[in-house]
């Protein structure tokens, strides 16, 4: 693997949805790191360490908002896009105190997500 | 009266317009000075012969001046007693007049009390509120504290009520509401729609009024007042609380109207936002496979990809073309339910249907079990069965886990369809709502549905009079039953049984 390319966990219950977005994202030169629930989301991350979590919200076992408790539980905070099917005001507050970066419903703008991962990337080249 | 008494009080001597208890009283001591003076004087002429008399009185044996006198004084005295018969006679009617024209100024004084208690009641819109007045009120009007108000329950206008249910007490009137209420509704409606007022076969039956509470024709319930110990009620009480209750009743079905108009409003403009709702779900839900079958094409058409991955690509657009396609399948059959669409006579085989389900449903990879009969017929329609056995199914992989089993038990009349998965189950206050249209148990929307599944279940079900409910399982997940009317073989000409009416056999 190319350690310059970013490296990005896709989390998402629905195989189609993930294939798309692999495709897509290895496309335009990310390295991709698959999990179908929050469980496995978990293992991947301690695995993987990746730079960029695009993380569903309603999974099975453990959903997106329980695997964001975990990782800010762990101490582990990789860059999280949440991705939902709804974005009422309080889901956004939500995902924001659990410590996303950022917000995108569903059905996903691919466009928009491949543009979003160099701009979260960025913002946290300028925390740091 | 007056006019009537004018002869015997000109012959007792009372003066022109001056028939009254004090000029009786003068009267009367008048006439009693007067026998006094008269005896007094014809005592004292019988004791003294008096000196200056004509001769021929001094001449005359002294008997017969005696009985003269007697004489004289005895005519006195009866017309002493009639004049005092008259005058008792005058006096008693005047008393009566008076006493009948106090009962009158009470009488005018509940009529005004009615009319502002019916006033009272017309003027508020909230039906409790209108209740607890015309209670209050009639309580007052018969000066009482205890009663009850009793509503006919059910749909209002449905002829004969089954059941009267106690709206509003004060004192001891719970018990008596309670009482009432329970075990003798018909005595109480037939004693009320015969507009009689009181109880006849209670002990102290005098001191309770039961009116009815009607508006035209329609019985809406029942007032009821019960006196304090030493009250009795008379009929001119019964029939003034009746009267009221007559009035209070517009009060009574405004208040009604208002209730149902409100109830009304708040029904239609839930609806409305389930409707809205539903829209952008839908929209939502119909954008999700499109989006996926977009982005495959597109990746399919500018990335090179290997044969392997390609097929991949290809079976996502199917799967979701196919998706899209069900969704849509759904709105059709949820736009068809709103027609009238029969098959409440048709017969089949459950078992043969869940099999051709779980079959179809195997080829995409999921895995049903059955477990029953191998063979039981229900009435329904194949179509409709069908598409209840998918929702249900779908439902339980949707929101449940797997294993997924369908059981089908036989009972007597009825056969119960179940389907069971291993998911988180559903909340109680969930459990009656998840089978209303557009409703979906996770408000959210981050779980795909359009909220039709169950409504579409339970309209079919209902449909050929069955009933569709939610059990929750002893150690976790979802049962899902439908109950269906068994149709035995040997029993396949005979007519419809307990669940549908009317047929074609």
């Amino acid at each position: 693997m190319d350690a310059t390319r970013p490296k990005v966990l896709i989390v998402d219950d629905e195989p189609d949805v993930l294939l798309l977005m692999r495709i897509n994202l290895e496309d335009a030169g990310f390295d991709t790191v698959l999990a179908a629930d929050g469980e496995r989301a978990l293992e991947q991350v301690r695995e993987h360490a990746p730079d960029v979590v695009v993380l569903d919200v309603m999974m099975p076992v453990l959903d997106g908002w329980g695997v964001l408790e975990a990782l800010a539980r762990e101490g582990t905070r990789p860059l999280t896009i949440v991705v939902s099917a709804k974005a009422t005001p309080a889901d956004l507050q939500r995902a924001y105190r659990l410590g996303a970066a950022e917000y995108l419903t569903k059905p996903v703008d691919m466009p928009r997500l491949l543009a979003m991962i160099p701009e979260v990337l960025g913002r946290s080249d300028e925390d740091m | 009266m007056h006019e009537l008494l004018k002869d015997e009080a000109r012959s007792a001597g009372l003066g022109r317009g001056e028939v009254s208890l004090r000029a009786v009283d003068r009267r009367r001591i008048e006439l009693w000075i007067l026998a006094v003076g008269v005896l007094a004087a014809i005592t004292l002429l019988t004791l003294v012969t008096p000196t200056h008399v004509p001769g021929f009185v001094r001449d005359a044996p002294p008997w017969i001046l005696r009985t003269m006198l007697l004489l004289f004084a005895a005519a006195f005295m009866a017309y002493v007693a009639e004049k005092e018969r008259l005058l008792r006679h005058i006096q008693r009617v005047l008393f009566k007049e008076r006493a009948a024209a106090q009962a009158l100024v009470e009488r005018a004084d509940q009529l005004v009390a009615l009319a502002e208690g019916a006033r009272a009641v017309n003027g508020v819109l909230d039906l409790d509120e209108a209740m607890a007045r015309l209670l209050d009120r009639a309580l007052s009007m018969m000066d009482a504290d205890a009663g009850a108000v009793l509503m006919v329950e059910g749909p209002y206008g449905s002829g004969a009520p089954e059941l009267l249910r106690v709206a509003c007490t004060r004192g001891d009137g719970r018990a008596l509401g309670e009482r009432i209420g329970r075990a003798e509704t018909a005595a109480y409606v037939a004693v009320a729609s015969d507009k009689v007022a009181r109880r006849p076969d209670v002990d102290g039956a005098h001191r309770l009024l039961v009116v009815p509470l009607v508006h035209r024709d329609e019985m809406l319930g029942i007032l009821e007042v019960e006196g304090r110990a030493d009250r009795e009620f008379e009929d001119y009480d019964a029939q003034l609380l009746s009267v009221f209750a007559e009035y209070a009743c517009v009060g009574l079905v405004n208040a009604r109207m208002y209730d149902a108009e409100r109830n009304r409003v708040t029904e239609l403009t839930k609806l409305d936002e389930l409707k809205s709702q539903f829209l952008s779900t839908v929209s939502h839900e119909l954008k999700t496979p499109l989006t996926a079958i977009i982005g495959s094409a597109s990746v399919l058409r500018r990335t090179p990809v290997d044969a392997e991955m390609r097929e991949e690509f290809l079976e996502s657009i199917d799967r979701q073309a196919r998706r899209l396609a069900s969704m849509v399948d759904q709105l059709l059959v949820a736009g068809r339910l709103a027609e009238d669409h029969d098959e409440s006579n048709e017969v089949v085989d459950l078992a043969e249907t869940a099999r051709v389900v779980a079959a179809d449903l195997g080829l995409l990879g999921r895995i049903v079990t059955i477990v029953g009969p191998e063979q039981c017929r229900v009435r329904c329609g194949s179509d409709h069965l069908q598409q209840i056995l998918v929702n249900l199914i779908d439902n339980a992989f949707k929101y449940g886990e797997p294993p997924v089993v369908v059981e089908i038990a036989v009972r007597d009349a009825v056969v119960v369809c179940s389907v069971l998965d291993d998911g988180a189950g559903v909340a109680p206050e969930d459990r009656e709502m998840i089978f209303e249209r557009f409703h979906r148990v996770d408000a959210s929307g981050s779980r795909p549905g359009m909220g039709l599944g169950l409504a579409i279940v339970r309209q079919l079900t209902e449909s050929v009079g069955g009933r569709v409910w939610f059990d929750p399982r002893p150690g976790g997940g979802t049962a899902v039953r439908v109950a269906l009317e068994h149709v035995p073989r040997q029993e396949r000409q005979s007519a419809p049984g307990t669940l549908v009416g009317g047929g074609r056999h």
